[in-house]
């Protein structure tokens, strides 16, 4: 497509950008949903056995919610203005919800003693 | 009246509902009469009898099955009976005519 | 990316569902003939062609044939580099017993997994399996391809492609695209409800392509959502196996917790122990079963930690009158048969998870259900395949004029992954009724005949569409139409031939497994030369001239396989 005769070279510069652009969504809507929703899974298997639900009950529901927050992360990672700010929310977010869950972890083992 | 049967009418009940609320809607009104649409009055009574009817054949859908089976089995009944009323508007309009008897064709 | 979140979700919907629509071709076609799985069984292995059995004595009849299994060839190979040492000569730690079965099968399936003692991962395993006939209990010979249980179904979600589980990642990403697509087909069919029973089939191919699209899409439309989401839901563990990495530490506490409370032991104890009679603990659940107001016959039956001290058995019941696979549990000490554990009536969650995951993997007893469901299977096939058309159609005349070969190669895949899909099946169904019983290796010509008339298929697709790259129609869908047609045929009468079991006879007696599969050969047959012939009066028609008109019936008639 870029070898197109009739494209100048700032035609050519602009669609090989668009193209960046293109990808750069791509990846931050698959990966980047993926971090948010692993470390959203995370939280939840992690807090919510502590709210009452039985573990078993606490990996359906998250998987669950799990397919839904991931449909809506990649739309928005599209639809969203700034790409950067999709990878802030997206992968930091991810990472956030990751760690907190890997605390309650450490919090829940410990007060039981293990 | 076994089963089958019941499921039977819940499906037929499906279609001639989809068909009443298809005649409710301007554009395949004038398919099915070739005539000016239904009046506001006409048209809002089709779309009650097409809602009451869908809500009938859960009611049927739900005296044969288990809840969450018949719920399963009336959404089904609902995609057919969305495709076959579109496929009779696609090649025999007149045949949705039997839905509104009584009505002079003119 | 774009100026509206419109042009944003039509992006999407045209690439996404473009790249991923091939897979998600094969998840739904795949899908709605694994809706008879088991029927493509009995087709395929005569030998089990009779009713579906009770679960026959477990003292006397299956306990013998457990304890004869050993682990496979395979499942040791693949242990290999996964143990400390040399592997063990044999395999004298049971783990468990297993056994599923539900109202359409005959045969049953018994497996016995095994301890490795030097395994570097304590978790891992070997394991047997053995069928049986349960009316003598007699081994049935487990050699060969079951075409629907372990092909078509595997094939549907993971596309028979196991290095790393790709397949699985793939069809869990086209899983999603399929949400995606409908979101987004939502989002940009503004028309969605006033133009619901819309299709024009007298209007040009690209609009009456869109109407069959539109239509076919929206009127299931919570068929396709249910189903892409509860597959993937079924999935999320493997997606997502928070569960076993990052919170396995968590995940094991909550299983002692767990463990004190039901007081089903985790590990053997070490100690010997007898079996006391698991007949005598199945006829227990049942009656407690019955006084639930939910009488039925077991689904599952475990027996855990065999011959220790530890051991329990679990007996499950089948949820044939429910959505739900399996329900009810109740563990008995297998050493003395005494109720351990009664699972109490399942949480909110629960529920909702066994309504989710029963609905997509439908064992129960439904048979207008099952048949609404290939029915719902087909549609989603018909609203892709009419995307990719509706794709071809937009944009051939342009790529002819600007020498780009796309719509050729969309053109081209389309009709491999519709015709040349349907000829794939129809290639195994053939091979299955050609090679002869004793050649060990039938099951590999099984699969080779699949795969390679689905390559031929794809090889012929690209020969014949050159027209397309001159903005003309191909002449690939009928004369692979044809193909199929003659096909379908020979796939009955090589029943005939093979088995004596001809439609008569079979609709005589009432064997629906064998008689369902043959008439629906047949329609397929049925549909295929019509759609051919429509194909050829359009093309001969005047209208048609460099329209490519036909282009859009082959997915119509692949609807009625």
């Amino acid at each position: 497509m870029a070898g197109s005769p009739g494209l100048s070279r700032g035609d050519a510069m602009k669609q090989q950008s668009a193209q960046g652009v293109v990808l750069g969504r791509i990846a931050a809507g698959v990966l980047g949903s993926y971090v948010l929703t692993w470390g959203a899974v995370a939280l939840l298997i992690a807090a919510l056995p502590s709210a009452g639900l039985s573990f078993e009950d606490a990996e359906n529901l998250s998987g669950m919610l799990a397919i839904l927050l991931y449909l809506a992360a990649f739309l928005w990672a599209f639809s969203a203005l700034s790409l950067s700010r999709v990878w802030v929310v997206l992968a930091g977010g991810g990472a956030a919800l990751a760690v907190t869950a890997s605390l309650l972890q450490y919090v829940v083992l410990r007060s039981a003693g293990g | 009246m076994s089963d089958a049967a019941l499921l039977a009418i819940a499906l037929l009940l499906c279609v001639i509902s989809f068909g009443w609320l298809a005649l409710a809607m301007d554009a395949h009104w004038r398919q099915v009469w070739s005539s000016e649409p239904p009046g506001r009055t006409t048209a809002r009574w089709l779309r009650i009898l097409g809602w009451m009817g869908l809500a009938a054949s859960l009611a049927l859908c739900l005296r044969v099955d288990h809840a969450s089976m018949a719920s399963l089995v009336w959404v089904m009944n609902l995609a057919s009976a969305a495709l076959i009323v579109a496929m009779v508007l696609a090649w025999t309009p007149r045949w949705l005519r039997l839905l509104v008897p009584g009505r002079r064709c003119s | 990316m774009f100026q509206n979140f419109r042009l944003t979700m039509t992006w999407l919907h045209t690439w996404f569902g473009l790249v991923l629509g091939f897979v998600l071709m094969v998840a739904f076609f795949f899908g709605a003939l694994s809706v008879f799985d088991r029927e493509f069984d009995r087709w395929g292995i005569p030998q089990t062609r009779f009713e579906a059995q009770p679960l026959p004595s477990f003292d006397t009849l299956l306990r013998p044939v457990f304890e004869s299994i050993e682990p496979s060839r395979e499942s040791i190979d693949e242990m290999r580099g996964r143990v400390h040492g040399p592997m063990p000569e044999h395999f004298d730690t049971v783990r468990a017993w297993t056994l599923y079965t539900t109202h359409r099968d005959p045969v049953m399936r018994l497996n016995a997994i095994y301890e490795v003692p030097n395994a570097r991962d304590p978790d891992d395993d070997v394991f047997g399996s053995r069928t049986i006939d349960p009316r003598s209990g007699a081994v049935v010979p487990d050699n060969q391809l079951r075409i629907g249980s372990q092909f078509f179904f595997p094939l549907h979600y993971s596309l028979q492609l196991h290095w790393l589980d790709l397949g699985e990642w793939l069809v869990g990403l086209a899983a999603l695209a399929m949400l995606v697509a409908l979101v987004s087909g939502v989002v940009m069919h503004r028309k969605l409800f006033r133009e619901l029973f819309t299709f024009r089939p007298d209007k040009q191919l690209q609009r009456s392509t869109l109407d069959l699209h539109n239509l076919s899409g929206v009127a299931a439309l919570p068929f396709h959502f249910m189903f892409a989401f509860t597959g993937l839901v079924i999935m999320a563990g493997v997606y997502f196996p928070v569960a076993h990495v990052q919170l396995e530490p968590l995940h094991e506490y909550y299983e002692k917790l767990e463990e004190q409370q039901t007081g089903l032991p985790h590990d053997r104890a070490g100690v010997a122990a007898p079996l006391a009679s698991v007949d005598a603990m199945v006829a227990e659940a049942r009656q407690r079963w019955a006084q639930r107001g939910a009488s039925g016959d077991v689904g599952l039956l475990i027996v855990r930690h065999v011959g220790d001290a530890n051991g329990y058995v679990s007996v499950f019941r089948a949820g044939t009158d429910r959505i739900g696979l399996l329900g009810e549990g109740i563990h008995f000490k297998a050493s003395t048969g005494e109720v351990l554990y009664e699972e109490p009536p399942s949480s909110a969650v629960g529920g909702v998870t066994d309504f989710l995951v029963g609905l997509h993997l439908q064992h129960f007893r439904h048979w207008t259900l099952r048949w609404l469901y290939v029915f719902g299977g087909l549609l989603g096939a018909v609203c892709i395949a009419t995307g990719f058309i509706f794709f071809i159609e937009k944009r051939k005349r342009q790529h002819a004029r600007q020498g780009v070969s796309g719509a050729r190669v969309v053109s081209a895949l389309a009709v491999t992954f519709v015709t040349g899909m349907v000829i794939a099946t129809l290639s195994l169904l053939v091979a299955n009724r050609v090679l002869p019983e004793s050649l060990t290796t039938r099951e590999l010509f099984e699969q080779s005949s699949f795969w390679g008339a689905w390559l031929l298929a794809l090889m012929h697709a690209f020969w014949r569409t050159g027209p397309v790259a001159q903005g003309q129609r191909t002449s690939a869908w009928s004369e692979q139409c044809w193909i199929i047609a003659v096909m379908a045929v020979l796939a009955v009468v090589l029943n005939w031939i093979t088995t004596g079991d001809h439609l008569l006879h079979t609709l005589a007696v009432g064997y629906w497994p064998v008689a369902g599969i043959d008439l629906a050969l047949l329609t397929t047959a049925a549909v295929a030369v019509l759609a051919a012939n429509h194909l050829r009066r359009r093309a001969a028609s005047p209208r048609a001239r460099g329209a490519g008109v036909s282009e859009g019936d082959p997915a119509v008639g692949v609807a009625h396989v």
